[in-house]
Formats: C-alpha cells, structure tokens, sequence
C-alpha cells in the first residue's frame, strides 16, 4: 500500500493542544425551534480568514467541581440559558467553507464536549478554511422550554 | 496528546434498523461523498442514545440505547475487497467508552456498499431505530486545494 505523508504542518499540530487563536462563538436555538430546522451562526471576518485547528463545544454542564465552562447566564436574556448536555443531544453541527463544501456535515454536538468523554480536551481538529455564516445548528428535539446558547470555543490561525 | 488526530473532514452517516433478527445484516448506503476514490477513512466514532450523546439522527430516528449497541458488531470493506475491521464491536467506537479518543485505524478506502452493521443480539434494539456513526476522512486532493 502507498505510504501516506502528511504535510509538515499537519505533523507539527499532532502535539496537542498548540492554541494560536481562541474566541468564542455562538449559536442560539430559541424556543421557536422545530425538528429538522437549521439555524446558523453570524459570520465572523476573523474566522472566515483563517484556517480553523479545532472546535470544542462548552456545555452548562457541571462535572464536579469542573464549573469553568459556565458562563455568565444573567447576561443572557430573560428565559435563556446556556444548553447543557440534554438538550445537545438533539443537535448536530454542520461546517461549510466559501465553496458551500461541508467540511464537517451532521457531527453530534455532544461529540466535541470534553465533559462528556472522561475529561479528555475533546477538541477536533479541521486545520481547513470555514465560512461560519454557511455553518448551523440542526435542531432535532421538541421546541425547547427556554431559548438555548449553545456556546464553542474555536481554535485558528490567520493564512498567512 | 498523542491520539488526539487531524482531521480534514468529517460525516455523519445514519442507518434504519429495519430488523432487530439475530443475524440481520445492514448495508451502508452509497455514499457520493465516501465513494470518491481519494477518500481514506482516519477514524470512526459511534454513537448512542444517552444525555451526553446523541438522542435522534438528521432523519429523525431515536437512536439506539447504550444497551443496544452493545449488540451489534461492525465490518468495513476496502476497495481491495479486504476486510479492514471485521465484527468490531459498535461501542467499541464509541468515544466516551475509550476515555474519550475516537478509534483510529490506518487509513484506508472503504467501500460503502460492502460495508455494513451486523445484529447479534437484538433483546435491547428496536427496529425503527437508527444507528450513527461518524466518519472522519481526508481527500489529498482537496487537502492540497484547501492549503492554495
């Protein structure tokens, strides 16, 4: 069989974690929200200029004493918080470049939470361009009691 | 960390258990994605029906308990006809259950259609329900297009 190289690069980022940018982004299904119906991040020039390394999804969660991916829910507005879990378990992510490529199409949400595999930093790695106004939230539940913020940190780097 | 991988794509893939009969064998649909030729699967996550996972598929179907999983083995088929992961157990893909690192194989192309999910115990599944896995791959050709 043909042995596989990986770029330079990409062998380079196998050492993990190698944060060059972080922020944060969110997504919110409200309470309107219906089985099958998508709904999309606001773009973010920053993002849409890089090339994205890895997204980790921040659950309201509290694992013990690990409270540190709670944020501030007062700040959010009356009947919000931010999603736990639960209700990321109807959720699925889909990440498109400029193209309209999925570069990720239909991945759990659940599936990039550290809490929810044994504490390991679950970040996954894309190392790939992504325009976050073509990417979204798949909403498979009922309509949820209150507006849910789902809440990523994600990791990029500028092209250049 | 080392297991931790690189990945340039990924797809999610849902499959109707129509029987839950011992021995109810279930192809993996054609894929236009997957079924280019410079597809190599990196690595494969499964999935069941808990809080922390996943409760319905982008069809819409309930997915399988964590009970139910347990009943069901995998085979992979790559375009040389070789079997790649023959009876792996389902939630032996399951992240959560291997402290948290997706299962990573060697990469090779797989054959949808030759592929497929065996039922071996089907006392805790459901027919109707779906079972999700997700497969993480490269293309070279895109991965040269995407560094341009």
């Amino acid at each position: 069989m043909k042995k596989i190289i990986l770029p330079v690069e990409e062998k380079n980022l196998q050492n993990f974690p190698r944060i060059y940018f972080q922020k944060q982004i969110v997504c919110v299904i409200p309470t309107t929200a219906q089985a099958g119906q998508l709904f999309y991040f606001n773009p973010d020039g920053n993002i849409d200029n890089s090339i994205v390394l890895g997204l980790q999804f921040l659950p309201q969660d509290n694992v013990g004493s690990k409270t540190y991916f709670l944020v501030n829910n007062n700040a959010l507005p009356p009947n919000s918080k931010q999603s736990p879990n639960a209700d990321a378990s109807y959720t699925l992510i889909t990440l498109k470049n400029k193209k309209d490529e999925a570069i990720v199409q239909d991945y759990p949400v659940n599936g990039l939470a550290n809490v929810v595999n044994a504490n390991v930093n679950r970040v996954v790695r894309y190392h790939t361009e992504i325009c976050l106004k073509k990417c979204f939230l798949q909403w498979q539940g009922n309509a949820p009691a209150q507006n849910l913020y789902f809440y990523f940190s994600i990791f990029y780097k500028p092209k250049n | 960390m080392y297991g931790i991988p690189v990945y340039l794509f990924t797809l999610g893939i849902e499959l109707q258990l129509n029987s839950i009969a011992q021995g109810t064998i279930i192809q993996f649909p054609d894929n236009p994605i997957l079924r280019e030729p410079n597809i190599l699967i990196h690595s494969v996550e499964s999935y069941v029906n808990t809080t922390t996972g996943l409760t319905k598929t982008p069809g819409g179907l309930t997915v399988i308990s964590q009970n139910g999983g347990t009943g069901l083995l995998i085979n992979f088929v790559d375009d040389k006809n070789q079997n790649r992961i023959f009876n792996h157990p389902y939630m032996a893909f399951n992240a959560p259950s291997n402290n948290g690192v997706p299962r990573e194989v060697s990469p090779f192309r797989m054959v949808m259609q030759k592929s497929s999910v065996q039922v071996v115990d089907g006392t805790n599944l459901t027919a109707g329900q779906g079972i999700y896995l997700v497969f993480n791959y490269s293309t070279l050709a895109l991965r040269n297009e995407h560094k341009k």
